[in-house]
């Protein structure tokens, strides 16, 4: 049998997509670039192709913030996204470089003990020792090889890095070279590179871009989901999704719980009802989009194996409580509050109430 | 021969293709789309003063409030065609219908006219080619223009593509015009033909591009139909004078031809089509430099190729206003909306304010304006540029006039004077202190007003009704009807008392209430001295003083400290202006109120005390009751709240301790037995309590502390009392009491 990959690369996951996509392309293409920047966006965003096919939804929001983001790679400017976790920033990034590179596994995870080597190239020191600094020595970085091949690399949560790591990749962005002092040589980029970088604005202790790197990107701010449809929509896709990779039966995700739940997060988010009536308590968690994606496939899988298969308002209290309570002292308080300023009194909410006291 | 040109109001590819196609024409006449008894001010249009953007005011002689502006730019194509024509010396005439027989066509009772007649029609009347753009697409539509027009070889064919182009869509809508446009374009029609008539041999009409079609076709319709048509209008006398105007009037104002939403990216694409997109974001930066943010060169060219590249993307050849935002947020901006409202203002509408030449004559509410400061005696505060302050007897008739107008010229935004402190106050006393200050840019601000009445009087009313219409906020309101008052604008009244009592009867709020309670009681008042009819108003108090008095002891349960002591205000302040109003009843239920509440355990301790305090200065509690629940709460175990109580109960005045010893006991008792532990934790409320109070009386509370109880009734010394002396003053005393 043979093994089942947990979550095959964009690339490999939409191959045919992008193979239509290609085949019924006609406008031009920047050089190194698999599809025209239309038919990126078409990829990202959806839609019906000419001979029938059906292009899955990728990403769903603002079709002109897709285009900016695309519009930028054209342009040799590199992408920022930013946003606060559970946007789609690391999809949107992944799915784009998948479309534009053919490759979204040119990846660096930015994080705080991350050295310049991770960024520009590092040595294979047995042979660094052996052999003296040559080419077979160099080990090269993501970044590097997308510069060498014109390809997309992506930087994940580039403010977790330190600063004077960050800097490595000016040079890089700006002058599109990486020098290699030690063999007196460079590696210049070729026509297609480019980066895409995501960033968190929400998490404290971050460390701010200086500002020669800044310049060298285009931000492009993800927003949270504008409405609560959109909200219930790409949850309940996304967690079909996941479930069926998860081997969970295919059953049609309950959307009335799924609007519940969606309902409850853009509350708690926003500080105020859906009606914008009543003032809510703010808690410290996050609450985005993934979460609540999150909180349905685990209520979801406990349905499947503890209970009758059906997802219940028990099963969505335990992730719910989790996803909310994140800071014990003040998150509790206000995901108390909540339960008794709002959700008791709204009808056919009776038994979430009931499940989430009794966790509490 | 004659060649219609038919152009999109304010738009400036419009502006600069009739500019090309008119040279080439080098017509001997010109008739311009603008109301025909506006054509006196054209004399004025080639001063050298008289620079874009400016309006002509068109209003009626005998009531002025009926007005019209036509405002112009420079990338106005009316504004190029009148001065291309006056330039080349060739005859330039206006043919729309004239605007004193569309007064008189619409007269409607108290309306305020100062609408163009496109104003009236539908948006794809008024500008079809924006219709046309967003079919095709376009959400800019001078892009549309410059996409579809402007690679064209011949510019004569641009003109002629419009035409078709409306012919079809007339054809296609099939549309009824109203009586109005099928009037004005008779009248189009009429001149045309009387131009024709007259000899001329090359006339170009320039109208919007919706009219082209039934002036191009002039022999479909008969000049006996037409005339029949016009035939018994009557009309009004009109004047027609130049005023300044701004790009921000142009963006947002309503009443004229099509609105323009970015006046100042208009004005750049007429100056400067060819680099326009690297001449805006160079601004942009430049902008951003000055307030404060990094932003070089190299930003404005990438911003230019993201915004190049983005329109590419969208199948556009040239970006729009949208494409360019976008791409000036991701890369000036980083990607946040908040610093590009900074600069968003200047780079798309723009600060540009017009000038006229100081030989034309004035807007109708200026000349009110000015014979009413005239009146007022005010014309040398008027006239100079130095603050200079002034006090009005508003017993006086010219001061009290004098007062109105300040009033009223606040309430429309333009703060000519501003009352000194203490005067806002003394709503009851004849006497208004005025720090009076004119500044250039009123002047503006009066025109803008132009469009709420043209007196200042009506101006000020019209607005205020209009604001009051659009308020909820209670609290607000109310603020309004202080205005009036002091305004003098009573015939408001009606419309703000029935406001404020909408919005006070769906308010469960008592705070909110009582907040408008004291303004209202100071209008009371205040309308005596200016004999204002406030019978309304006093109707509403009567209405408000027992919600209150109801509502009170129930709103300030289970409520903390800080919240208490907003509360603490507001009950000072009632007490204060029910105590003026001077009505038994009133205050029986306002006292009644203060006894529920001092009698409410849930109700915030500091309120209860302050209740007490003031049943007790009104001698409805007697010394003994007071004693008893001064004990009976300072024996709680909750050591704060009574400190609390205690704090409300002394306010203002400690003298209440010194002259009534057995309070004074059981206060001290109380302090006495406060544990060690709990007295820090209730020393700041108990130093707030006692620090309001004045040296002396502190003092002499100092002094009773020292003294053993018993000892305290024989206080006031007796000895060395000199009865010879004591006396010496009571005549002077008896004087001044009147009672003598």
């Amino acid at each position: 049998m043979a093994k089942e990959i947990l979550r095959p690369h964009a690339e490999d996951a939409f191959a045919k997509e992008i193979a239509v996509l290609k085949e019924l392309d006609k406008d031009p293409r920047p050089v190194n670039w698999e599809l025209s920047p239309r038919a990126v966006v078409t990829y990202i965003l959806g839609g019906e192709l000419e001979d029938g096919t059906n292009i899955s939804v990728k990403y769903y929001g603002n079709r002109r913030l897709v285009e900016l983001a695309v519009a930028t790679l054209v342009t040799d400017r590199a992408l920022m996204l930013v946003g606060i976790p559970g946007t789609a920033k690391t999809w949107l990034s992944e799915h784009l470089s998948a479309a534009i590179s053919g490759n979204s596994k040119l990846l660096v995870q930015g994080t705080s003990g991350l050295s310049e080597e991770n960024l520009r190239y590092g040595w294979n020191y047995a042979r660094l020792l052996a052999e003296g600094p040559t080419n077979k020595a160099l080990v090269p970085s993501p970044v590097m090889i997308a510069m060498q091949e014109g390809k997309v690399a992506r930087v994940e949560e580039l403010t977790r890095i330190p600063s004077d790591v960050q800097d490595a990749l000016i040079t890089a962005l700006s002058e599109k070279i990486i020098p290699i002092p030690e063999l007196n040589a460079e590696v210049q980029a070729v026509a297609g590179f480019n980066l895409i970088a995501t960033a968190n604005d929400r998490d404290r202790g971050i460390n701010e871009l200086s500002s020669a790197l800044r310049r060298r990107f285009n931000t492009v701010v993800m927003p949270l989901p504008a409405s609560l449809e959109e909200e219930v929509t790409i949850v309940k896709e996304r967690v079909a999704q996941i479930g069926q990779k998860m081997g969970l039966p295919e059953q049609a995700a309950p959307i009335e719980e799924i609007k519940r739940l969606v309902t409850i997060f853009r509350e708690l988010r926003s500080g105020k009802t859906e009606d914008g009536r009543r003032k809510i308590k703010i808690p410290s968690s996050t609450l985005s989009t993934a979460e609540a994606i999150s909180v349905v496939n685990n209520g979801q899988a406990l349905a499947t194996h503890f209970g009758d298969g059906v997802i219940e308002a028990k099963d969505i209290a335990a992730g719910l409580l989790g996803a909310v309570v994140k800071d014990v002292s003040q998150d509790r308080a206000a995901w108390e509050e909540y339960l008794e300023a709002v959700v008791k009194d709204r009808k056919g909410w009776e038994d979430i109430y009931e499940a989430s006291k009794e966790l509490l | 021969m004659y060649k219609i040109f038919g152009i999109r109001h304010h738009g400036p590819g419009s502006a600069s293709s009739l500019l090309k196609a008119l040279h080439d024409m080098e017509p001997d006449c010109i008739l311009v789309e603008a109301p025909a008894d506006a054509e006196p001010a054209m004399a004025y249009m080639l001063h050298p003063e008289l620079i874009p953007p400016v309006a002509m005011l068109v209003y009626d002689d005998k009531d002025v409030s009926k007005a019209a502006y036509l405002p112009f730019a420079t990338f106005s194509p009316e504004w190029q065609a009148i001065q291309f024509g006056l330039a080349q010396g060739s005859e330039v005439r206006f043919m729309d219908l004239p605007m004193s027989l569309q007064f008189k066509l619409e007269e409607r009772k108290g309306q305020l006219k100062m609408e163009m007649p496109d104003e009236r029609e539908a948006p794809i009347v008024r500008d079809p080619m924006g219709y046309i753009a967003r079919l095709a697409g376009y959400t800019d539509s001078e892009r549309w223009w410059e996409a579809t027009f402007e690679q064209t070889e011949n510019e004569a064919n641009v003109f002629e593509a419009i035409l078709q182009l409306n012919e079809a869509l007339r054809a296609e809508l099939n549309r009824h015009e109203t009586p109005l446009t099928r009037l004005r374009e008779a009248y189009m029609r009429k001149i045309l033909r009387k131009a024709i008539k007259d000899g001329y041999e090359k006339i170009a009409v320039v109208c919007g591009a919706w009219h082209a079609p039934v002036l191009h076709h002039l022999n479909r319709f008969t000049q006996k139909n037409d005339n029949a048509l016009l035939k018994g209008m009557k009309k009004v006398k009109t004047s027609v004078t130049w005023i300044p105007w701004t790009y921000r009037q142009l963006a947002f104002q309503s009443g004229y031809r099509s609105g323009v939403v970015s006046p100042a990216w208009y004005e750049l694409l007429f100056d400067n089509r060819v680099d326009v997109v690297a001449n805006w974001m160079s601004k942009a930066a430049v902008l951003l430099r000055q307030a404060g943010m990094d932003a070089s060169a190299a930003h404005a060219v990438e911003a230019t190729r993201l915004a190049m590249t983005l329109a590419a993307l969208r199948q556009q050849p040239i970006p729009g206003l949208p494409e360019m935002k976008e791409a000036a947020i991701a890369v000036f901006c980083g990607g946040h909306e908040t610093p590009w409202q900074l600069i968003a203002d200047e780079l798309v509408i723009g600060h540009k304010v017009g000038e006229v030449p100081g030989d034309i004559p004035q807007a109708a509410l200026q000349k009110d304006m000015e014979t009413r400061i005239r009146s007022a005696r005010l014309t040398k505060f008027y006239k100079s540029s130095e603050p200079q302050t002034r006090t009005l007897d508003l017993r006086k008739p010219s001061n009290l006039d004098a007062s109105h107008l300040l009033h009223q010229l606040r309430v429309i935004d333009i703060y000519f004077g501003t009352t000194l402190e203490n005067s806002e106050t003394e709503l009851g006393t004849f006497k208004e202190h005025w720090r009076l200050h004119w500044q250039p840019d009123f002047l503006l601000k009066l025109i803008s007003a132009g469009m709420w009445g043209n007196t200042v009087r009506d101006a000020a009313s019209n607005k205020l009704v209009k604001t009051a219409n659009d308020e909820i906020a209670l609290e607000k309101l109310v603020q309004l009807a202080g205005s009036a008052l002091l305004g003098g604008m009573p015939e408001t009244f009606s419309t703000l008392s029935k406001r404020i009592e909408d919005a006070a009867a769906i308010t469960k709020d008592v705070y909110s209430l009582m907040e408008a309670l004291p303004t209202l009681v100071e209008i009371v008042r205040y309308g005596d001295t200016r004999q204002t009819d406030i019978d309304s108003v006093q109707v509403l108090i009567h209405q408000l003083i027992p919600r209150v008095a109801v509502g009170l002891p129930g709103a300030v349960m289970n409520i903390d400290e800080e919240w208490g002591r907003s509360w603490f205000q507001l009950i000072v302040k009632n007490n204060h202006a029910i105590g003026l109003l001077n009505s038994k009843d009133y205050q029986k239920k306002w006292n009644e109120a203060l006894e529920k509440l001092m009698e409410n355990k849930a109700a915030q301790p500091l309120l209860r005390g302050l209740a007490c305090r003031m049943l007790f200065d009104r001698a409805i509690l007697s010394k003994g009751k007071v004693a008893r629940e001064m004990s009976f709460v300072l024996s709680d175990t909750v050591v704060m709240d009574a400190a609390l109580w205690m704090e409300g109960f002394l306010y203002g005045s400690g003298l209440l301790l010194v002259h009534n010893p057995s309070l004074w006991y059981i206060l001290d008792d109380w302090i006495s037995g406060i544990p060690d532990i709990s007295f820090p934790e209730l020393l700041p409320v108990l130093r707030r309590a006692f620090s309001n109070f004045t040296g002396p009386e502190r003092a002499k509370l100092l002094s009773l502390t020292r003294q053993a109880p018993g000892e305290m009734t024989t206080k006031v010394p007796t000895t060395d009392f000199n009865q010879q002396r004591a006396k010496l003053p009571l005549p002077t005393l008896k004087l001044l009491l009147g009672l003598e």
